[in-house]
């Protein structure tokens, strides 16, 4: 249950990120994805609700219980969903580091 | 304080795949000063005010669970739900500033959430396919019990025009899960409301054969999609006179 079998979407990446340091709200995780990604990723509304509504249904993230009158709806991530990103981490390493060994030989066979 | 706002009700049939047309037809009016208040498929209210411009956008989600969570994630990204219609369309605005890109102004940000929300709007589609054998099988029986023939006729007819109409909806409709642009011709507007009249025409005649026969039941079904009819088509009536 939870269990996550393929890649992630940039914008589930993005939120989960978002969301490793602190808890966040959605507008937050908006703001912050647009500036660690350099503009490139966008999270528009309707994709964050429904985002969330699915991270919130297969247990990765949770609704914080409101502190002293908040303004804003903060989500936080669980265990499964700190697991969840983690994997993807690491396989998006993996990946990263495959390319790089490829590379590098074939660059050193040139020279 | 009373409302002295200018408005103004139009009539105009949006196809539910046709929704990105849609938008534009709303951002076009605001442009002109016409800001929506209350959309829908066959009518719609705007109201003057030129001092602003609204970009509109259309979400479809007929699953929201919790409209206050829905509502405040459009709300903090500066989007304000002008309605919603009761099949799960909502109507989204936000005041446009030209000096933002254009996406500044998407909702669906990437492909797996646009494809998601497309195949939200499908499933309602297989919905009414699930439906429509019934309103065969109802204009079968009628043929068969009473010597009306040409009203059975008429409704599988009718029955046809609307199958060919969900067909083409969801060719459209995959057309856009697939990325491509939805290039249909448009309007349909006056086919589309001759057929709805034809479509209630025919349900008031079988009604009465239904009554002479003494199948109440269907009768009542049928009642029910009648004074659905008759309330819509009076919102087209009130629509078209001012």
């Amino acid at each position: 249950m939870g269990k996550q079998t393929e890649p992630l979407t940039e914008s589930y990446f993005y939120i989960l990120l978002c969301l490793y340091g602190g808890d966040n709200h959605g507008y937050g995780i908006m703001q912050m994805t647009e500036q660690l990604s350099g503009g490139r990723v966008k999270i528009g509304s309707g994709t964050m609700y429904g985002a969330t509504g699915n991270m919130l249904k297969k247990g990765w993230i949770v609704e914080r219980p409101e502190i002293g009158g908040e303004r804003r709806r903060m989500y936080r991530m669980t265990d499964t969903g700190r697991e969840v990103f983690l994997e993807e981490y690491h396989r998006i390493s993996e990946l990263s580091e495959s390319a790089r060994q490829v590379i590098e030989n074939a660059e050193n066979a040139k020279n | 304080m009373k409302n002295t706002k200018k408005t103004k009700r139009t009539l105009q049939f949006f196809a539910a795949w046709d929704y990105e047309f849609e938008e534009q037809e709303f951002n076009r009016m605001s442009e002109q000063g016409w800001q929506l208040v209350r959309g829908g498929s066959f009518t719609q209210k705007y109201e003057y005010d030129d001092s602003v411009i609204y970009r509109y956008r259309l979400d479809y989600n007929n699953d929201v669970n919790d409209m206050t969570r829905y509502d405040e994630t459009f709300r903090d990204a500066g989007w304000e739900r002008v309605n919603s219609t009761a099949n799960g369309w909502h109507v989204f605005r936000k005041g446009y500033d030209p000096q933002k890109p254009d996406e500044a102004y998407e909702i669906y940000t990437d492909e797996a959430s646009r494809v998601e929300m497309l195949k939200r709007w499908r499933n309602v589609c297989y919905i009414f396919f699930c439906i429509l054998p019934i309103n065969i099988f109802n204009s079968l029986r009628i043929m068969e019990t009473t010597d009306a023939d040409f009203i059975g006729v008429g409704l599988i007819l009718a029955c046809g025009l609307v199958l060919g109409m969900l067909i083409a909806g969801m060719l459209s409709i995959n057309r856009m899960i697939k990325g491509k642009k939805n290039t249909r011709p448009y309007p349909m507007k006056f086919f589309l409301i001759f057929l709805f009249l034809l479509l209630a025409a025919l349900l008031i005649a079988s009604g009465f054969v239904l009554i002479q026969e003494g199948s109440y039941l269907i009768l009542g079904l049928m009642t029910g999609v009648i004074i659905g009819a008759i309330v819509v088509a009076v919102r087209v009536a009130l629509a078209k006179r001012k």
